[in-house]
């Protein structure tokens, strides 16, 4: 190699005059650490986010529509809380991409990563449903003091769709039942055709805790295209 | 100091403060990093005032590299960012910035290399050192860390933080514009 090229004595004496110096462990620990705190929060909201978007279609009884066919696939499409499913998406990428940092992100396309992300994430969130904390924490008033989630409660205005009601059933009637929403409190009377859809084939009791996909509606008076009952 | 310790005990008794062993790193790696900065395309004073940054840059972060891998895709990985940093400010090229390219996005399965393609090898790299300057910096990089500096697939994955089988995309792509050029020439 060209002697203009050795720089191993120039080095050195920067290394021995002190002028260069090696960065102690405890810096690239607390680098460690800061990146692990970020990934951490990014998994924390993302979960946090997920939870709330299942808590609310849940809340609304958009969750149950889809055992109605296309067209409660539909309804459930179109009542998506799109902003914070968008927010969770966001979370879920920016952590695939912050794991890049590290040999088990990068060896990976990052198609996989943001697959792995979403399985990781998806897990927390079905685990974090399973608690009593879940409920608890959502239909308490903290959640309704955070800007982005406090227009998804009912006194924030809450989008109810049109053509699902959830409630409980307290009264049952020849040609249907009356049920009393869980959101807001109102009553409905439900009518129930020749062709409304029974998924399970069930006879509804008062106390039972029913999702109804509207086929029309009229003020109070709900026409039933499907009933099904849930466990709240 | 005897020769014979690896670059990863000698990089552990310089993270204990054996400043002076750092030197024995120094003398291994100083040509195999010339070289490889020539292979950016870089020259003359460029070269020197590179391979000083590397160096500071491989003794000031000493202390996180992990002794129980390997020191060569390490060191090697300083100097690449150090390089693309250098061709950014000079303004040559946009640099390589893996994330944005589609081959880092999905899977692609790896093509084996066969012994029948031991001719082949020698041809590409002769093309290689000629065509550099021809190259996408995304297909010079990783011909360059497995041809001309007999890297393995693993290595350059970690060197570029890229997929694996990304690496296998682009030398066999790469391969394929070494063997246009060639016929081209011909």
């Amino acid at each position: 190699m060209p002697p203009e090229h050795h720089v191993g004595e120039e080095i050195m004496s920067a290394i021995k005059s002190g002028d260069v110096k090696m960065r102690p462990r405890w810096y690239f620990m607390l680098r460690g650490a800061l990146a692990i705190l970020a990934i951490t929060i990014v998994i924390l909201a993302a979960v946090f986010f997920i939870s709330f978007v299942v808590f609310f279609l849940r809340k609304t009884g958009e969750w149950f529509v889809p055992m109605f066919g296309l067209q409660g696939w539909y309804a459930i499409f179109t009542g998506l809380p799109w902003v914070l499913v968008c927010l969770s998406g966001i979370f879920v990428v920016m952590l695939a991409i912050l794991a890049q940092r590290y040999p088990f992100g990068y060896q990976w396309p990052l198609f996989y990563s943001v697959l792995g992300a979403f399985f990781l994430v998806g897990s927390m969130s079905f685990l974090f449903i399973r608690t009593s904390f879940y409920r608890t924490f959502f239909d308490s008033s903290i959640p309704r003091e955070i800007p982005l989630l406090s227009e998804y409660y009912p006194d924030g205005g809450l989008l109810v769709p049109a053509n699902i009601r959830r409630g409980q059933v307290i009264a049952v009637l020849p040609d249907g039942f009356v049920i009393q929403g869980q959101l807001l409190g109102d009553t409905s009377t439900i009518l129930v055709a020749s062709d409304t859809v029974f998924p399970d084939n069930t006879v509804i009791h008062p106390g039972d805790v029913v999702v109804i996909f509207a086929k029309s509606s009229s003020g109070t008076i709900v026409e039933a295209g499907g009933i099904e009952k849930i466990t709240p | 100091m005897t020769p014979e310790k690896t670059d990863e005990e000698i990089a552990v008794q310089v993270q204990a403060g054996d400043a002076e062993s750092f030197r024995f790193l120094i003398e291994r790696y100083e040509p195999k990093m010339a070289r490889y900065a020539k292979r950016f395309l870089f020259g003359g004073d460029d070269v020197k005032d590179l391979l000083q940054e590397v160096f500071i840059k491989v003794y000031v972060n000493i202390k996180s590299f992990d002794a129980n891998r390997r020191f060569s895709p390490w060191i090697y990985r300083v100097a690449h960012n150090e390089f693309v940093n250098a061709l950014k400010k000079r303004n040559k090229e946009r640099g390589n910035i893996s994330l944005f390219y589609v081959d880092v996005l999905f899977p692609h399965p790896i093509a084996k290399e066969t012994a029948e393609e031991a001719v082949t090898q020698r041809e590409i790299r002769e093309t290689l050192e000629k065509s550099l300057g021809q190259l996408d910096p995304k297909y010079r990089d990783p011909l360059v860390l497995y041809y001309l500096e007999d890297m393995d697939y693993k290595a350059i994955a970690d060197i570029l933080r890229i997929p694996v089988s990304t690496v296998g995309v682009r030398l066999q792509r790469g391969k394929a514009l070494l063997k246009t050029f060639l016929a081209e020439k011909q």
